[in-house]
C-alpha cells in the first residue's frame, strides 16, 4: 500500500493466494470500486416482476446513484437516474408505484415514465435555444434483460451482458425455470438488512458453515437419527463442489447429493425434514414440463442455487439477493424470497417460511453471518501482518471442458474467483474479458 | 378486585422483564404451548404472513427452536450478549372474550452490545385465561422502521 496522494497502487493488493487489508477498509479503493466496478461493469438491477404492468415503477441503486426503473406504456423498460435535469432534485420518493409520469417536487419539472421532458412551469422565461428534447432524465447507457432479471451498465460500449454472464447464465436460466409456468415472482415481499462491513464480505464460502454456523448443526443433531454426522456436508469429505466461471461469477454447486442429502438440506433451511405434499406436487409439475432429469435439477435450483453473479447479486437459498455498497465499511443486503409462478400457494408459503428460518434480522444464520462481518471489519484494524489469505484448495483444483475452476466446497475458489475479477477491473478496467478463468501466477500476472 | 386492565399490565410487565433479561424458557412458559399458538414480527410492506415474508412467522414449536439455538454456545451474534432494557406503555384492551383478551400495547426497546439501538413498535396481543392468570396465544410485533435497513434482532422482540 503506498502513501501516494493519488490512488494506492491497487494490483499490488492482490496476489494468487493473498488479499490486502486495505481493499476492505480504504475508502479511496471504495470510490476506484464504484468508478471501475458499479459504474462500468454490468450489475443487477431489479427483477421484472417487480413492474410487471405498464406505468409500474421502481426506485433502486446503481452503486451509490438512485435509479428509476419504469416501464412505459409500450412495455418497454427504462432505467433512468433519479435527477431531475434542472437543479439535480430526486424525481422519484417512492419505493414503488405505478405512475404515467414523474414530476419534480423543488420546481415542476415533468418527465414521461420513458424519462423523456414533457414539460417545464412558466417556459416563456426561457429562451429560444431551450430544447426539452435534450433534457430528459438520463439514462443508463446499456440495459438488458435475461431470464427475467434486468443487469444495467453505466459503460457505453464492452462485453454483451451474454458474454459478462457466460457459464453464470445457465444456473440463472434454471432458477427462472424452477418456476412451473417459467415465471419467478419477486412479490412476497423482502428482508433489507445491513452490517458494518465492506461489500465483498458477503462472498460464497463452503468453509464458515460449521463454525459460524454451529448452532444449527448442533440444533439438527438433537433430531437427527442417531449415528448421523451433522455439517458433514459442509466438511473436506463433501462431495459438493465451487465453481469458477469467470468474470467473479462463481457457486457452490450441490447438485450431486448422495442418499438423503436432499432431505438434509431442507432440513437445514425448513427446520423439519422430509417432502411435504406441497413439495410433492410441486415437484410432479416439473415432471410434467421437462421430463424427472431436469426437474430433478430444477428441485435442487430452485432450492438452492448458491450462485453470485458478480458484483451484487446472488441466488441463493430460495432468494435473490442484492448487495448494495454504502461505504467501504457499511453495507445494505436486501433478499427477496423469489415465489415460483405457477407453483402450489401452499408450495411458495412453504419457501416463505423456510427463507425465515435461516434469514432475515431474527434468522437462525444471518445474524451470525453479519456478526462475522463486523468483527472482520474490527480485525481488519489490526496491521502488522496485513495480508488475507485465500489459497486454501489452491493448485487441487481441477478445469473443466467448458473452462471453470472447480473446487471442492470448502476450497476458496469463490475468493479467488472475487479478487481475480476485481483486481482485473480495477487495474484493468476497458475490458471483461481480462478476467478470464485462466489462472494467476505467483506475482499476479497472467501464466 | 384488580381491574383487568391492571391484570394485563403486571403480565406485559412481567414478559417484557423475562425478555429483557433472555430469560427464554421462562418466557416461553408464558405461552400456550402447542401448533395453535403463533408469534409473528412483521416483515416490510402490507401484506400477511400468507403473501409476504416476515422477520418471524413460527407456530410455537419453531418459535422455541429459534430461541433455544439463542442459549447454544456459537450464537456469535449474542457473544456477548444484548444489554436489553424496554419500556411497555399505551396498553389498551381492545376486546374481551369469555376465554381471551386482545391486548394492544407499545413499546420502546434500548439495545446495547457493539452499538446502542433504539428498536421501537406496537404489539398486539391474544391472551387466554388461565387459572394462574394468562398465557400467550399470539403475539404480532409491528417494528416503526420495518420497512427500513434493519439491524440483527437476535433476541426476544
Amino acid at each position: 500500500m503506498t502513501q501516494e496522494s493519488q490512488h494506492p497502487q491497487v494490483a499490488d493488493l492482490v496476489r494468487t493466494d493473498k488479499v490486502h487489508s486495505s481493499v476492505f477498509t480504504d475508502e479511496r479503493i471504495f470510490h476506484l470500486e464504484l468508478e471501475r466496478i458499479f459504474y462500468s461493469t454490468w450489475v443487477y438491477v431489479a427483477h421484472e416482476s417487480e413492474v410487471p404492468t405498464p406505468g409500474d415503477y421502481v426506485t433502486k441503486w446503481i452503486g451509490l446513484q438512485p435509479v428509476i426503473v419504469s416501464r412505459d406504456k409500450d412495455g418497454e423498460l427504462h432505467v433512468l437516474l433519479n435527477r431531475c435535469r434542472h437543479r439535480a432534485n430526486m424525481v422519484c420518493s417512492m419505493p414503488s408505484g405505478n405512475a404515467l409520469s414523474f414530476r419534480c417536487a423543488y420546481h415542476g419539472w415533468t418527465y414521461k415514465n420513458d424519462g423523456s421532458l414533457l414539460g417545464v412551469p412558466y417556459p416563456s422565461r426561457y429562451g429560444p435555444g431551450f430544447d426539452k428534447s435534450e433534457l430528459g432524465l438520463s439514462r443508463v447507457p446499456r440495459v438488458a434483460l435475461r431470464h427475467g432479471f434486468l443487469f444495467a451498465s453505466m459503460a457505453e460500449t464492452g462485453p454483451s451482458l451474454e458474454e459478462h454472464l457466460g457459464g453464470a447464465d445457465e444456473i440463472i436460466k434454471d432458477f427462472a425455470d424452477s418456476a412451473p409456468n417459467g415465471q419467478i415472482q419477486l412479490t412476497g415481499g423482502h428482508h433489507a438488512g445491513e452490517y458494518g462491513g465492506n461489500w465483498k464480505f458477503v462472498g460464497m464460502d463452503g468453509y464458515h458453515v460449521n463454525f459460524t454456523h454451529k448452532t444449527l448443526n448442533d440444533l439438527a443433531q438433537r433430531k437427527a437419527p442417531p449415528g448421523t454426522v451433522m455439517g458433514a456436508l459442509n466438511s473436506d469429505r463433501s462431495p459438493h463442489v465451487s465453481i469458477d466461471f469467470g468474470n467473479g461469477h462463481c457457486q457452490l454447486a450441490f447438485q450431486a447429493p448422495g442418499e438423503g442429502e436432499t432431505d438434509q438440506l431442507t432440513s437445514a433451511y425448513r427446520g423439519s425434514g422430509g417432502e411435504t405434499e406441497a413439495d410433492a406436487e410441486y415437484r410432479r409439475l416439473l415432471e410434467a414440463r421437462y421430463g424427472e432429469v431436469r426437474a430433478r435439477r430444477l428441485l435442487l435450483t430452485a432450492r438452492d442455487p448458491h450462485l453470485h453473479v458478480w458484483p451484487n447479486l446472488q441466488l441463493i437459498a430460495g432468494q435473490v439477493r442484492v448487495i448494495r455498497p454504502l461505504s467501504a465499511s457499511r453495507t445494505e443486503v436486501v433478499s427477496y424470497p423469489a415465489l415460483l409462478g405457477g407453483a402450489p400457494e401452499e408450495y411458495n408459503r412453504q419457501r416463505l417460511r423456510a427463507t425465515e428460518w435461516f434469514h432475515g434480522p431474527a434468522g437462525l444464520g444471518q445474524p451470525d453471518d453479519y456478526e462475522i462481518f463486523e468483527r472482520n471489519t474490527i480485525g481488519l484494524k489490526a496491521e502488522l501482518q496485513p495480508w488475507l489469505f485465500i489459497g486454501r484448495g489452491l493448485g487441487l483444483e481441477t478445469v473443466n471442458e467448458a473452462g471453470h475452476i472447480i473446487g471442492q466446497v470448502t476450497d476458496e475458489v469463490p475468493q479467488r474467483a472475487h479478487m481475480k475479477a476485481w483486481r482485473a477491473r480495477m487495474v484493468d478496467c476497458a475490458s471483461d474479458t481480462e478476467s478470464t478463468v485462466a489462472p494467476v501466477d505467483a506475482d499476479g500476472g497472467r501464466s | 378486585m384488580t381491574s383487568l386492565l391492571t391484570q394485563v399490565e403486571q403480565f406485559l410487565y412481567r414478559e417484557a422483564r423475562l425478555a429483557d433479561a433472555h430469560e427464554i424458557e421462562s418466557w416461553l412458559e408464558l405461552w400456550v404451548p402447542d401448533e395453535g399458538s403463533t408469534y409473528w414480527v412483521a416483515g416490510p410492506g402490507h401484506g400477511g404472513p400468507d403473501v409476504s415474508v416476515a422477520i418471524v412467522y413460527d407456530a410455537f414449536p419453531r418459535l422455541k427452536e429459534r430461541l433455544t439455538r439463542l442459549t447454544m454456545p456459537g450464537a456469535h451474534a449474542q457473544e456477548p450478549r444484548s444489554s436489553l432494557c424496554r419500556v411497555v406503555s399505551n396498553v389498551e384492551v381492545v376486546a374481551e372474550e369469555a376465554d381471551e383478551v386482545s391486548v394492544a400495547s407499545v413499546f420502546a426497546l434500548h439495545d446495547v452490545r457493539r452499538s446502542e439501538r433504539l428498536h421501537v413498535g406496537r404489539c398486539e396481543h391474544r391472551l387466554r385465561r388461565s387459572a394462574d392468570g394468562f398465557a400467550i396465544r399470539s403475539k404480532n410485533v409491528f417494528l416503526n422502521n420495518r420497512d427500513a435497513m434493519l439491524p440483527t434482532l437476535a433476541f426476544i422482540l
